[in-house]
């Protein structure tokens, strides 16, 4: 049997301001943006500051080799939305919790956005260096592979309209995407590729400079911020959306 | 040193573009879920 949320989803249970006041009937709306969206944004301008003034170019790219900033950190960010959605899926089909459905659903749609960026800023880079925007090699196209994955998932969701019946299919579906992960990372080593190899996730040391090194870890963590920010907001529209379902629900049932 | 100003400026722009457009579907969609429990819980309460 589901676990469903009972009550009203208070919106400081999902971090935000408290959005209603006790009193008669009086509200307050809560606020749209909060402060986690504003701490990313802060963190991803410093981020592209740090980038774009106080690091140094690499001497045969040029500045296309500073889209390496924004592509790992986006790619990397994909592989934690979706590795969540992994275990929320999981936990979802073991303990029928529905908080983790939304949470799955929050994470795909976040790490549907990190794959999209990677999937532009890739052959952005990849024309001039490649001289072509796009090539079907094993990495290019199991990435291309896992964006329709979870943009399936996100249609699927959309399509079923029985809760318990939309959590466990999408469940299956985002645990069977996730697994696509770990192949992903590893086709560059099993195929011949034009991908470059990891030159930071790799077994031995990152063959980066440390100035180069150390802004790719600061854009990487500003936009971690960035993705517990969005996840974050939306997951609280999930509550909310549920919350609306059930009111409709209580009405009709009324009438 | 290769000329690839314009690519890196593409993608800085195009992606930034992309996290922003994101974020205001976001408070767009939520925007009117609230509008609409709004609107739900005052006909309820009128009731």
């Amino acid at each position: 049997m589901t676990t469903p949320i009972t009550g009203r989803p208070s919106t400081s249970s999902a971090g935000g301001a408290d959005a209603n006041t006790a009193g008669d009937g009086a509200r307050s709306r809560p606020a749209l943006i909060d402060g986690w969206i504003v701490a990313a944004a802060l963190a991803v301008i410093a981020a592209y500051v740090r980038i774009i003034w106080f690091t140094p170019p690499e001497a045969t790219q040029g500045l296309a080799q500073k889209i390496y900033y924004l592509h790992l950190p986006a790619a990397l960010n994909a592989y934690l939305a979706f590795g969540v959605v992994f275990v929320t899926s999981i936990v979802y089909l073991w303990l029928h919790e529905e908080r983790a459905d939304l949470v799955a659903e929050s994470s795909a749609e976040v790490g549907l956005l990190f794959t999209t960026v990677v999937l532009i800023t890739g052959p952005i880079w990849a024309k001039p260096i490649w001289g072509t925007w796009w090539t079907w090699d094993a990495r290019l196209t199991l990435t291309l592979f896992l964006w329709f994955i979870y943009a399936g998932y996100l249609l699927l969701r959309g399509a079923i309209v029985e809760p318990s019946l939309r959590a466990r299919y999408s469940a299956v579906l985002g645990i069977l995407g996730a697994l696509l992960i770990p192949f992903i990372h590893m086709s560059v080593y099993l195929f011949r590729t034009l991908h470059p190899m990891p030159i930071v996730l790799k077994p031995d040391r990152p063959s980066l400079p440390p100035e180069m090194l150390h802004t790719l870890i600061f854009s990487f963590l500003a936009f971690v911020l960035v993705y517990l920010a969005l996840v974050r907001a939306r997951y609280r529209l999930s509550l909310e959306r549920v919350r609306l379902a059930a009111l409709e629900g209580s009405l009709e049932g009324g009438r | 040193m290769a000329q690839t100003a314009g690519y890196y400026h593409a993608a800085y722009i195009v992606a930034g573009t992309l996290y922003v457009l994101y974020t205001l579907s976001l408070v767009i969609r939520r925007r009117r879920v609230l509008q609409r429990l709004d609107a739900l819980e005052r006909s309820g309460t009128e009731r």
